[in-house]
């Protein structure tokens, strides 16, 4: 088992990687009374074309599937499901699928070594019946019009369908109610074996447990059951255009204040010479700066009305383009979205300004440490993003220069621009 | 854990002592009697006293003082709890360890700055601060209505009775917010510090002596309290249930029925009652709503139930296709008749009271949850983590079936969505 230390802070997650490829990263916290676990799939709402081994021929699901699994892996037959055995331990558990990943989740604060072997075993023994699967298609009906009747989701699923061509984050993760009609218990099938192999899984453990116990459960665990060989899964990724497919909409919605988010697509190739978690450090080190609560641009912003309350900012780095947006509530647009476009052609930072952030990472960072959950969050987001765990984080961000912070604003380009709004219902 | 209490003059300083976290949290927190007044006054105060203050008049120097800090947070929090509203003035900082002593006092001197030295000037608040809070207030009353589940529980109760506090928006009285000018905030603020209870709240790996020493230096509070409120409202008695229906432009119905809950000892509001609110519909994927609505009939995405205790009422919501809703509300009815009828076996329960202790013991490893129990304990006698599981363990199903007849169905409320 390998230790990971976290330079500065001497915080410790052990790594190990299995036989049948599974990786396991543990973050055992003393003084902590519970637990939490997650077995982690490297299977998102965006791997809806993909194949396994040497097959020349890609299946292609309908979008929502990867959720939709999420949903059946509960089922345990007759009747049954996973809820109960958890319930029974006094456990919490849940699930959720993202863009990228699905995780399955359980909290409690005993019975360590049941709840470690049955997460492990119910999301291996899968039970695909259509009685079941019909059933689901009932539920999720009723989760996607929930989402429908949101207008923060319909703000952000709204503008990731303008923003991209073909990439696939253009689509919800849950999927449309037309989507879901199509997913049979053969697909959910089909993209368990592909995808729901260990080798293609990673559990994150943390919280009051030891290390070698919890090692030796999952590896005993592994070693009772019987996994195909490994094969390598092919995903077929549309080629994404930095052009946005839709620059500009409007719906109306039973708002109080209408809604605005903005998102702008960027060449990758312009930040050459910084890998993705530098982009991101940096990237988010900006933002903070320029659009957060201490900037010059927000004060301005409320000062004079046009905003509510806040200004929202994320970024992403996906396969070909890194993503920046910008979210609030506005009656202003116009002078909202020309001020925002201003800001980022002609940002500077100040060596105050990066001191300043510096000081801001690291204390957040620390803080992670405090909560089980997020510091699970960070470890799950570190491995998906770079494969492993990011020992020298303070290091790096001890070393933000300006030169750079500057380097990497100025190769921010706005012209592909895709703007959402929800307006409010016209009487 | 090393609890103890601090008695000063004008307020308790209550601290727990413990080097769990990396961070130490703070609350100051007051008490005020609940009215449609106080709600819509302490809404717009709270945020009013964030916003900025005297040393920091703007936003912006504001947050780069808290940046400064170490990203040191502060931000309030406004709760009904029964017949009282909490106002929290919450700061969370970074354990001294990793930073020094100074910034230690700093950020107390700094939570205490918002609080007690407000951008304000003869007799009342800095008026540009005023309009854009007021604005905002406004507009988070008006925004209930992005909030289906919660517009529909209070629609509810304002069709049971509209003067009653169960029904009062938690931002406000809009009608009530237009009637407020700087001035009258400012009236308001001060007779709130002079009446409002008010307590010290922190836990830490700190030296609390030295605590109590800093606390002292800035937490100028010169009256004794005044104001007293009951946090337990009083039962809510309706011999006949209602029902109403609204239309609304969702795609989806959402559901809600209202429970009194009459005549329940303490022993049954503390212990038997939450179990058998997990048991009916809120404490897993396995309680009795979620398997007959979810699990077996595929009609909703969610259902849940809210005991609210304070309030001595018992809440279900679900959100349904409007087709469904003779289905959903006879199961919902069907639900609690097996309850009633004690049809709940030996492992329900105790499922019900394993779970109870996993969410006892999630409040051992979150410090503003530990606050919170601390607080209960001194406002509302809420025994110890250890007392409590005890006694939940004692529970029997015959203490359900006793509970259950005591609750009774005073309102079913709809808020229709298209068909």
């Amino acid at each position: 088992m390998k230790k990971i230390v976290y330079k500065e802070i001497e915080e410790t997650v052990y790594y190990e990687k299995l036989q049948n490829g599974l990786e396991v990263y543990m973050y055992p916290l003393e003084t902590a009374k519970n637990f939490y676990l997650t077995m982690n799939v490297k299977f998102g709402s965006v791997d809806t074309e993909f194949k396994k081994g040497n097959s020349k021929v890609y299946t292609c699901v309908p979008n929502g599937t990867a959720h939709f699994l999420e949903h059946q892996m509960f089922q345990e037959g007759d009747g049954h499901t996973a809820f109960e055995e958890f319930a029974k331990m006094g456990s919490s558990v849940n699930a959720f699928t993202t863009y990228d990943y699905t995780c399955y989740e359980v909290v409690s604060s005993n019975k360590f070594k049941e709840n470690l072997e049955y997460l492990l075993d119910y999301v291996q023994n899968p039970v695909f019946q259509a009685g079941s699967v019909n059933k689901e298609k009932g539920i999720i009906k009723e989760e996607i019009k929930m989402y429908d009747n949101t207008p923060n989701a319909v703000l952000n699923f709204g503008l990731e369908y303008n923003l991209n061509k073909q990439d696939r984050h253009k689509y919800t993760i849950s999927g449309t109610v037309e989507d879901i009609k199509e997913v049979t218990a053969e697909t959910l099938e089909k993209c368990y074996d592909t995808f729901y192999t260990p080798s293609n899984m990673f559990m994150v453990l943390t919280g009051k447990f030891s290390p070698w116990e919890a090692l030796a459960i999952i590896k005993e665990n592994q070693s009772s059951k019987d996994f195909p060989s490994k094969s390598k899964i092919t995903k077929r990724v549309p080629r994404e255009t930095v052009e946005v497919d839709v620059k500009y909409e409007e719906r109306e919605m039973d708002v109080s204040v209408p809604k605005l988010k903005i998102g702008y697509k960027i060449d990758k190739t312009a930040f050459k010479g910084f890998g993705d978690t530098l982009l991101k450090i940096y990237l988010d080190a900006i933002l903070q700066i320029k659009f957060g609560p201490t900037s010059d641009l927000l004060e301005k912003l409320i000062d004079e009305n046009l905003i509510t309350w806040d200004l929202y900012t994320a970024r992403e780095i996906r396969d070909e383009y890194v993503l920046l947006t910008f979210e609030t509530e506005t009656e202003y647009k116009e002078q909202v979205i020309d001020l925002i476009r201003q800001e980022l052609k002609s940002i500077k930072v100040t060596p105050e300004e990066m001191e300043r952030v510096k000081r801001s990472n690291i204390s957040s960072f620390i803080l992670h440490f405090n909560d089980i959950i997020a510091v699970a969050e960070d470890l799950e987001d570190d491995v998906l993003s770079n494969g492993k765990i990011t020992d020298d984080i303070m290091e790096t961000y001890r070393n933000m220069t300006v030169t750079n912070a500057n380097k990497i604003a100025s190769s921010i380009d706005i012209k592909n621009e895709s703007i959402f709004y929800i307006n409010k219902m016209t009487v | 854990m090393k609890y103890d209490i601090f008695e000063n003059d004008t307020y308790n300083l209550y601290t727990i002592e413990t080097d769990k976290f990396k961070s130490a949290h703070m609350e100051v927190i007051f008490r005020t009697p609940v009215t449609k007044e106080n709600i819509t006054y302490l809404s717009l105060l709270a945020s009013v006293l964030m916003e900025n203050s005297k040393k920091y008049p703007t936003r912006k120097l504001l947050a780069r003082q808290l940046s400064d800090l170490y990203n040191a947070n502060i931000y309030t929090v406004n709760s009904r709890v029964g017949g009282v509203i909490l106002t929290n003035f919450v700061l969370d900082f970074l354990d001294p360890k990793y930073t020094d002593k100074e910034t230690l006092e700093k950020s107390i001197e700094m939570l205490f700055e918002m609080i007690l030295n407000p951008n304000a000037r003869d007799g009342e608040f800095d008026e540009v601060t005023f309009e854009r809070i007021k604005r905002r207030v406004k507009l988070d009353i008006d925004a209930l209505k992005e909030d289906p589940k919660q517009a529909s529980i209070l629609n509810a109760f304002k069709e049971l009775d509209s003067s009653d506090v169960r029904s009062f928006n938690a931002s406000g009285d809009a009608e009530i917010l237009d009637s407020i000018t700087p001035r009258k905030l400012f009236k308001f603020y001060e007779d709130f510090l002079e009446n409002s209870s008010r307590d010290i709240y922190i836990i830490g790996n700190l030296d609390m002596k030295e605590i109590n020493k800093i606390s002292r230096r800035y937490a100028k509070f010169l009256s004794i309290p005044t104001a007293k409120a009951n946090i337990y409202l009083d039962e809510v008695n309706h011999k006949k249930a209602r029902s109403a229906v609204k239309n609304c432009e969702l795609t989806q119905t959402n559901l809600v029925e209202l429970y009194s809950l009459n005549c329940l000892s303490e022993y049954e509001m503390n212990y038997v009652m939450p179990l058998f609110n997990m048991i009916f519909g809120s404490g897993s994927l396995e309680s009795k709503l979620y398997k007959a609505l979810r699990g077996e009939n595929g009609l909703c995405y969610n259902v849940s139930t809210f005991y609210q205790k304070y309030d001595k009422v018992l809440i279900v919501h679900t959100a349904i296709d409007e087709d469904n809703t003779k289905l959903t509300l006879k199961l919902i009815k069907d639900g609690l008749k097996s309850m009633l009828k004690g049809d709940i076996t030996r492992e329900e329960l105790d499922n019900v009271k394993e779970l109870v202790i996993t969410s006892l013991n999630l409040i051992l490893d979150s410090p503003d949850r530990l606050i919170d129990m601390y607080l209960f304990k001194n406002i509302a006698s809420l025994p110890d983590i250890e007392e409590r599981i005890d006694e939940f363990k004692k529970v029997t199903v015959r203490d359900l079936e006793v509970v259950a007849k005591k609750i009774h169905l005073i309102m079913t409320y709809r808020m229709r969505g298209e068909q």
